[in-house]
């Protein structure tokens, strides 16, 4: 069946001498592979819509096994990403994180706008750090291992000071705070910034200012967290770290 | 099983070749058995000769029977020019078209942060010593224009440009005998871009 489905390319692969296999992650049906038959001759009309991180409008044959891409029309490019290599650095981490931890043809109709205002967040500012992180606390959600944030992630209780445990799975309160002696401590401050990263919507945030050493911090903790409950190796974070060193 | 031992273990290495599933390699390794045994040493001959004899130029990583390479041997060329392509293939693409006379550094890939490909895994460390080395004038990075090829050039670029060296990117646009209408507008607005005086 003949579908017209806007989305965003996550990813692609080669496929033969002419061909590729393109992933996008779409409002209307989710993620999906389909083949796009000689979209590497330079001549192809399908050679530009097929590049990552392009949002366009697909006519997708869709088929139970791989579907097949018949024709394609750009209606953002997000150029100035693809230009500047610390930002595509930040885009392909995201995507891929998104290409990682959802499923196919599952689609969530919350996450792609948050996918889709992170990239257009990542085009026009330098600082992108923060809508990252939202992001990814966004997507954990969906991956199934969400931390525990609005409240302590044992007693339910919400009796700051609290700390932010790894094993836990989340917050933890002044009363449970001895259970994880590795928990790290959070001011009252931090603990509400991670409360409103992952519920507020992108698109409501105007301008977002967070100190370097409050960003380093929950960098490192959700990278930790990442690494705890992940289980994917996410290939573009270690360019992402030989890029940091760039700047 | 159904075939004999040696024609089995032709088969077998056909079907290691990209592209070739195992009906084209049995069809290959019957055409061979119908091939003049002559023929056969000397295909048999260039495989060997090709693995054992090639190797990469030490100066500009293209491959060569010979070290250096016969470009960076050449000193016709002008040797102010370094045009940077990610590919041994790229260096033939660009010797076809006769109107570069300058030299080559292969990269052997390029930046890819979709696979974690960064800096340190292509052949960008002898490139900046060449760049101290020689005395090199302009550096024009053809990488291809996709994601990788970019993320290539502006690091490459961002590395070198302090050094006062002119860094180049090849131009991108609409390629010949296209059609206009036809062409995507990432494309097109890159041509407009890199409009010139005629």
């Amino acid at each position: 069946m003949l579908e017209k489905i806007k989305g965003l390319v996550l990813k692609t692969q080669d496929y033969g001498e002419t061909h590729k296999i393109v992933t996008i992650y779409s409002k209307k049906i989710g993620k999906f592979s389909a083949i796009a038959r000689g979209a590497k001759k330079t001549k192809s009309r399908m050679a530009a819509v097929t590049q990552p991180f392009i949002y366009a409008e697909f006519f997708v044959y869709i088929q139970t096994g791989l579907s097949t891409i018949q024709q394609g029309e750009i209606i953002h490019s997000f150029r100035s990403i693809r230009e500047d290599i610390i930002k595509t650095a930040y885009a392909a981490y995201i995507v891929e994180l998104t290409d990682k931890l959802s499923d196919d043809k599952d689609p969530d109709t919350f996450i792609f706008e948050q996918l889709f205002e992170t990239m257009k967040w990542i085009e026009k500012n330098d600082d992108v750090n923060i809508p990252t992180m939202m992001y990814e606390l966004k997507l954990y959600g969906k991956g199934g291992f969400a931390p525990t944030l609005d409240r302590c992630s044992n007693c339910g209780g919400n009796t700051p000071p609290f700390v932010f445990s790894i094993a836990e799975g989340g917050i933890l309160c002044h009363h449970c705070r001895s259970m994880d002696r590795e928990a790290i401590q959070l001011s009252e401050l931090l603990a509400k910034l991670l409360r409103i990263f992952a519920t507020v919507n992108l698109q409501r945030v105007g301008n977002i200012s967070v100190k370097k050493e409050n960003q380093q911090l929950l960098r490192q903790l959700l990278d930790a967290y990442y690494d705890y409950y992940g289980g994917y190796y996410i290939k573009s974070k270690k360019f992402l770290k030989q890029i940091d060193l760039l700047k | 099983m159904y075939y004999p031992e040696p024609i089995s273990k032709l088969i077998d290495s056909f079907t290691k070749l990209p592209g070739i599933g195992p009906k084209t390699a049995v069809r290959l390794a019957f055409f061979v058995l119908n091939m003049k045994e002559d023929d056969v040493l000397e295909f048999a001959n260039s495989l060997v000769n090709a693995k054992r004899e090639l190797t990469h130029c030490s100066t500009c990583g293209h491959i060569t029977d010979q070290d250096p390479c016969s470009i960076c041997q050449d000193t016709s060329r002008d040797q102010s020019i370094i045009c940077v392509v990610q590919d041994p293939k790229d260096v033939i693409a660009m010797e076809k078209m006769k109107e570069f006379h300058g030299k080559y550094h292969v990269l052997h890939g390029a930046i890819s942060p979709m696979d974690g490909i960064g800096p340190e895994d292509i052949n960008v460390p002898d490139l900046i010593n060449r760049l101290k080395d020689e005395e090199v004038e302009e550096l024009i990075l053809a990488t291809n224009p996709n994601i990788e090829g970019e993320a290539t050039a502006m690091y490459i670029s961002r590395l070198v440009k302090p050094s006062g060296i002119r860094t180049t990117r090849i131009a991108h646009g609409l390629p010949v005998g296209g059609d206009l209408e036809y062409a995507d507008e990432v494309t097109l607005s890159k041509a407009l871009e890199g409009r010139r005086d005629l």
